[in-house]
């Protein structure tokens, strides 16, 4: 990386151009493709400053999920008023092109500084790396990003769960609670999908599995596992899957607290055998933070995918939030 | 490594180059959804197969070539699937596949 390249360069511009071209856009859904786009780029750019975990991360979250996310919105967005994913364009095609040349200009003026400039600067202080590679052998982590994620700074990562959470409660309230009403499945015309699916889902399950056992050594983790399961999840929504016993199940709140939960319980034990809330040493490290991993995944998977059906199918009519009623 | 292995891997690559090259001009010259859909198709199946092969080829141990094949296949299928539906989608919307004018 001391040596920065071309190719650097054009991934910088790129993302610059991109990001701008995403909120400039007159279509909203034009919009989103140029941030679907802007994601996978920007995973490449993670690539290339040596940082995988986090390019799984965009790639699978931020691109994929999100990008399922924002395109189910707009399809609901349009159908509940019509017109309403586009504006007119108000800058001129001169103010475009200067932008594009402006931003070229400035990324390579950049690029040219960075080039004398990033050597220097990587010589300084190294900042918290070195702390951190001495605390990961008692951390349950070979993989740094892992320990510091799941250990260090758990808290963190266990609010980002209950981040999850709160969102699908916003949603339950604004629309209903889409867990107990019947999600409308696809027409049955979609074989193609169908078959897609029957094909993916095993292995994308299996991969889920193998991101998170493979986490604590390399690349990998919850976020990228749980990811993983949503695309399956939404990916078995859309070819019209069983989603009944999957969304009206008695076992689906269980499970989008498991992760929050497993997080408290490991937190509190820690506590039981002298150390910090949140705090594990020694030789159970490994295997608490594989059972957090595992729970938190599927409360990821579960909570991503339900953000999913809400996002893209329409709840029950009769079942809109003020009809709601009494239930817990 | 044996020269002829980095000979074979840059005409592999020079390959994939052109089904790239070729596929993005389609897209960005054909006239309607559906062609554009066909050129696309060239730059996932054909593209990546030749990037895949060429890369597998000096791979360090067979379990990398092989789980390279693997993602190829994975490709394969997802863009079959993603065509099919865009085309679908496309057909359902109303467009009309264009036809040249007399």
């Amino acid at each position: 990386m001391n040596d920065p390249i071309l190719i650097d360069f054009l991934l910088a511009a790129g993302l610059v151009l991109l990001a701008g071209f995403s909120l400039r856009v007159v279509d909203l859904f034009t919009g989103v493709v140029t941030f679907i786009i802007f994601g996978l780029i920007m995973s490449v750019a993670w690539v290339r400053l040596q940082a995988p975990d986090l390019a799984l991360a965009e790639a699978a979250i931020g691109s994929g999920i999100t990008g399922a996310l924002f395109l189910g919105a707009i399809r609901r967005l349009e159908e509940s008023t019509p017109g309403s994913t586009t504006r007119p364009e108000y800058y001129s095609p001169v103010q475009r092109e200067l932008y594009v040349v402006g931003v070229a200009g400035m990324s390579l003026a950049l690029y040219l500084l960075g080039s004398a400039l990033v050597p220097p600067l990587l010589e300084g202080p190294a900042g918290l790396a070195e702390p951190v590679s001495e605390a990961v052998g008692t951390a349950g982590a070979r993989n740094p990003v892992t320990a510091i994620i799941l250990n260090m700074r758990g808290y963190d990562t266990m609010l980002e769960l209950v981040v999850l959470l709160l969102a699908w409660s916003g949603v339950c309230v604004l629309q209903g609670d889409l867990g107990r009403t019947n999600i409308l499945p696809a027409t049955g015309e979609l074989a193609v999908l169908g078959a897609f699916v029957r094909f993916l889902r095993h292995p994308g399950i299996l991969m889920a599995g193998y991101l998170i056992w493979v986490g604590g050594d390399e690349p990998g983790g919850a976020f990228q596992a749980g990811a993983m399961l949503g695309g399956v999840g939404a990916l078995g929504l859309m070819a019209g899957g069983p989603t009944r016993p999957l969304y009206s199940g008695p076992g689906v709140r269980p499970v989008l607290i498991a992760g929050v939960a497993a997080f408290l319980l490991a937190g509190l034990s820690s506590i039981g055998t002298g150390g910090m809330f949140l705090e594990y040493r020694g030789e159970h490290a490994k295997a608490l933070l594989l059972v957090i991993e595992i729970f938190s995944t599927l409360s990821i998977g579960l909570v991503l995918t339900l953000l999913f059906a809400a996002c893209t199918f329409a709840p029950d009519p009769g079942r809109g939030a003020p009809a709601r009623g009494g239930h817990s | 490594m044996p020269p002829w292995i980095v000979i074979v891997k840059y005409l592999l690559l020079i390959i994939a180059l052109f089904f790239f090259t070729a596929g993005t001009l389609g897209v960005l010259r054909f006239p309607d959804l559906y062609s554009r859909l066909h050129a696309l198709t060239k730059c996932d199946n054909l593209g990546l197969g030749f990037v895949v092969a060429a890369i597998a080829i000096d791979a360090a141990d067979g379990w990398l070539a092989v789980k390279l094949i693997l993602l190829w296949f994975l490709a394969l299928a997802s863009s079959a699937t993603a065509c099919y539906l865009v085309a679908r989608s496309g057909l359902r919307a109303g467009r009309d596949p264009w036809e040249k004018k007399a």
